[in-house]
């Protein structure tokens, strides 16, 4: 029977595809994120349109299929993290090894956040994806919810929306942590050239992270073994094909993927609910407190190294790449033109990828 | 497994796990340019075309 969908329309899908615009005016006019929020606005659309069908379940939808096929099984964000690899450079990781530590002081965002959560009333498994945001990482994120609360996609789409917005947001949410964690003479610090890596370093790099890596926490492997297997396709030299399809076409096939997929999960009834805006809160909190992680173990490097460090470079630990390395870059020259940090952010800033990826895995590892 | 557990136990893995990869790339990395690398000049415009990438590029 034919039914008119104006007079089906609840106020929650009315609410929702509010939201979807939202997103998309934000994606478009603002640039936030606009590869991201572009798809996930308009699925948000489709998916809050009355008595389509396109969310059903039997028969499938379009955007019930390609969730239940490609996000819920985890494989978007790993190809997602296959095309990152392709387009990351550990140069600046290689030639000073121990920012991997600024990397891992930044999850400790990802753990006050789980703590936290608890203590407001999540459970243990909603509490880790929620934590995960402080990782700042999209994909990892993504996928960390899957595997830990994959039957709640309320939650999953909150931990998503939540962490896609903060990383658009890390220009405005890290400068006043970093001021208040800093001094003005410590901002200013200018760091000296980095050596030059080795066309074979950065070839045994991906090789090496992935076995120890597999060996130490095997249940991060998933997200590592791609982020890593796509920068062996850059770094050989041999790959180019292969590095320029994960990072260009194939990634662009998984990000629309993942926006329909997400957009999926933003109904009514389950996005707009309290424990939404909680997780939205727990995410603030979570990527606060991982600027504030890398920028105090930023100060230890400071005093270890008798004012060489710039400490402002332990807040690009989280892994937002590379808008963390870029604000840590724009700080510097605000307090002296000559300053060049990105490059020595840009460190920390991919041993963040690599840390949030391990902290994902960890809990997954325990939880799931 | 408490919360606590979970807590202590992830936060000290993550380090764990980081701290190897600190000693095993210091580690490869002094062998390879010990034994396997040459030395070779440094690349200006090399650099500079890095850091406009990372300049231009989008976020993950």
């Amino acid at each position: 029977m034919f039914e008119v969908g104006l007079f089906a329309i609840t106020w929650q899908q009315a609410v929702m595809i509010g939201i979807g615009i939202l997103l998309l005016y934000l994606g478009i006019f603002k640039e936030m994120e606009p590869l991201l929020l572009g798809p996930i606005g308009f699925a948000v659309i489709l998916a809050n349109m009355p008595l389509t069908g396109i969310t059903g379940e039997d028969p499938a939808g379009l955007l019930y299929a390609v969730y239940e096929n490609f996000i819920g099984t985890g494989y978007i964000p790993l190809i997602i993290f296959l095309g990152i690899g392709t387009m990351t450079d550990f140069s600046p990781l290689l030639a000073n090894p121990k920012n991997f530590l600024l990397g891992a002081a930044a999850q400790v965002g990802i753990f006050l956040a789980l703590g936290l959560a608890i203590l407001i009333g999540f459970d243990l498994s909603a509490a880790a994806s929620i934590g995960i945001i402080g990782g700042a990482d999209g994909p990892t994120a993504i996928y960390a919810a899957t595997q830990l609360v994959g039957e709640r996609p309320g939650i999953i789409a909150a931990v998503t929306v939540s962490a896609y917005s903060y990383m658009a947001l890390v220009p405005i949410i890290q400068p006043p942590i970093i001021k208040a964690l800093t001094t003005k003479k410590q901002r200013k610090i200018k760091m000296g050239k980095m050596r030059k890596v080795s066309r074979l370093e950065k070839i045994v790099f991906p090789i090496g992270v992935t076995i120890i890596v597999g060996l130490i926490v095997p249940s991060a492997l998933p997200l590592v073994g791609m982020l890593m297997l796509g920068n062996l396709f850059q770094t050989s030299g041999v790959m180019d094909r292969l590095s320029d399809t994960g990072g260009n076409a194939l990634m662009d096939i998984a990000t629309i993927l993942l926006g329909l997929g997400v957009g999926f999960l933003m109904t009514g009834d389950t996005f707009l609910q309290i424990q939404t805006i909680q997780i939205l809160l727990l995410g603030v909190f979570a990527f606060a407190t991982a600027t504030a992680g890398g920028t105090l173990f930023g100060q230890l490097y400071y005093k270890i190294s008798k004012g060489k460090v710039n400490p402002m470079i332990g807040a690009a630990g989280v892994s937002a790449v590379p808008m963390a390395s870029r604000v840590v870059q724009k700080m510097g020259q605000e307090e002296d033109a000559d300053s060049h940090l990105l490059m020595h952010a840009m460190g920390p800033n991919v041993a963040g990828v690599i840390g949030s990826a391990t902290a994902a895995g960890i809990l997954i590892g325990l939880l799931a | 497994m408490n919360e606590l557990e979970v807590i202590l136990i992830g936060i000290g893995v993550v380090f764990l796990t980081l701290s190897i990869l600190t000693m095993a790339t210091y580690f490869f990395g002094w062998i390879i340019n010990k034994y396997f690398v040459e030395e070779e000049e440094d690349d200006k415009e090399k650099i500079a075309a890095i850091v406009a990438a990372i300049q231009a590029r989008g976020g993950d």
